[in-house]
């Protein structure tokens, strides 16, 4: 085995024959006294040095691991909670197969129907006799059928309908007289207050007040028997939509939740980039 | 006695942090000592133990087997030293009152037994070469280190290392010369 007395005295006279100096022992010896400190008598390890000493494995093997695989762990530790989210989502907002989402949702669009079915009110009416009287309240569509029930419950397939009609028939034919019947005000003002209509339609509503006597009775069934022909593949269009929008529903709800994932993410991910 | 550390024995304990940590620590803590103490360092044991703090954690990432390690390990030391000397110069001096170095009393023969192993003398020894010599000197036969080692941890060529030895030596030639002829 070398010793360190081998290797400083090897050292030194190494370096006194790379100097020329190896005819001096003075010199010699005050080398080997330099030499002799690297042979000092070594304190005890302090608090710190004496555990790393004793076992690194427990505590700075189980840090050290911790630091290298932090993103790792941080990552799963993120997609476990996100899986969490997920699956909690999906087992509360249980989309039924009959196209009625999240009670919200409904209640979404059942607020905004009135406006789409404002059209149909004539048509049905129409037929029903040249009485001028018509609801502008889709609730009264109710006695017609399930064109009428379904109609609240469609709102992708009105805006075809509203631009068909904008565009070629004048606005006024579709404007109703107010409701006469007294038994109708609460459902109208009901009607009104779930709408959430306020303003929009309030001008439209006062036209149609001018202009209900200005209409005849023949004017309005022609514009029934249109309707009513817009009217029949109307709910089969509705279901069809209301399927496809469904189905949007869900793309969308997965588009928002891939999105929500990413941008959660972006922020986690540029966090561990700083901890690097 | 101190081991020498071999490229084989890193080897086998590669994997066992504790018992290469210890057989690293028993290797080289008296060199880093001695090399602390005679670059005057304030306190160099705590210095020398910060010294394989910073140096055992990172183990692993040391290439160059044996040699390696003890060039890194030295210049490690080398920048703690540094750092405390620049915080000597910026502090005023502390004068300590050490009950071993106040000569109002004889010393017994304890005590001048212990100054024979104490650095004092050597550090006396030292005091009579420039800074960079006193750190080629102790670097090369304190901390064992090739000249090219050397270079590398002052930041110097080899050639400018060799001449700062040469320079060292010979004027420690002169002052031991003198010492001996003064001495009785």
């Amino acid at each position: 085995m070398t010793t360190r007395d081998d290797f400083s005295g090897g050292t030194v006279d190494r370096l006194l024959l790379d100097a020329g100096h190896t005819d001096v022992p003075e010199l010699r010896a005050a080398l080997l006294s330099i030499a002799s400190l690297a042979q000092m008598p070594v304190p005890a390890p302090g608090a710190e040095l004496a555990a790393m000493l004793a076992g690194p494995r427990d505590e700075l093997t189980r840090k050290r691991w911790l630091r290298q695989h932090r993103p790792t762990v941080v990552g799963l530790a993120v997609l476990a909670g996100m899986g969490l989210g997920v699956t909690g989502v999906a087992a509360t907002s249980q989309v039924s197969e009959d196209g009625s989402g999240l009670w919200s949702v409904q209640q979404l669009t059942t607020d905004w129907a009135p406006d789409w079915t404002l059209p149909l009110a004539p048509a049905a009416t129409g037929q029903d006799g040249p009485a001028g009287w018509v609801s502008p309240l889709f609730l009264q569509l109710d006695h017609e059928g399930p064109s009428a029930v379904d109609g609240p419950a469609e709102p992708p397939a009105p805006p075809e309908h509203a631009n068909g009609q904008s565009a070629a028939t004048p606005p006024d034919t579709r404007v109703l007289p107010p409701v006469k019947g007294p038994d109708w005000a609460p459902g109208a003002a009901s009607g009104h207050g779930k709408a959430g209509q306020p303003d929009a339609d309030s001008p439209r509503a006062g036209k149609s007040d001018a202009s209900a006597d200005e209409q005849s009775g023949q004017g309005s069934l022609q514009e029934g028997g249109m309707l009513s022909e817009q009217a029949a593949p109307a709910p089969e269009e509705g279901s069809e939509v209301r399927g496809e929008s469904g189905r949007k529903k869900e793309k969308s709800s997965t588009g928002l939740l891939d999105s929500a994932l990413d941008s959660s993410l972006d922020p986690i991910s540029r966090w561990l980039g700083k901890l690097r | 006695m101190t081991e020498a550390l071999t490229d084989d024995a890193l080897r086998a304990l590669k994997g066992r942090d504790g018992e290469l940590f210890n057989l690293v620590y028993r290797s080289y803590a008296s060199q880093v000592l001695g090399y602390l103490t005679a670059r005057g360092v304030e306190d160099p044991e705590a210095t020398m133990q910060d010294v394989f703090l910073a140096v055992l954690p990172r183990i692993d990432t040391i290439s160059g087997g044996a040699s390696g390690l003890r060039t890194f390990l030295f210049s490690v030391a080398h920048a703690r030293m540094v750092d405390d000397h620049r915080r000597q110069s910026r502090t005023p001096p502390k004068q300590p009152f050490e009950p071993e170095f106040d000569r109002r009393e004889a010393t017994s023969a304890e005590a001048a037994a212990m100054l024979l192993v104490a650095p004092g003398e050597v550090l006396e020894l030292l005091e009579v070469l420039g800074e960079d010599q006193k750190e080629v000197l102790t670097l090369r036969i304190i901390a064992d280190l090739t000249v090219e080692q050397v270079a590398e941890i002052m930041g110097k060529s080899a050639g400018a290392v060799k001449q700062l030895q040469r320079r060292a030596l010979d004027r420690l030639r002169e002052h031991s010369a003198v010492k001996d002829y003064v001495a009785p």
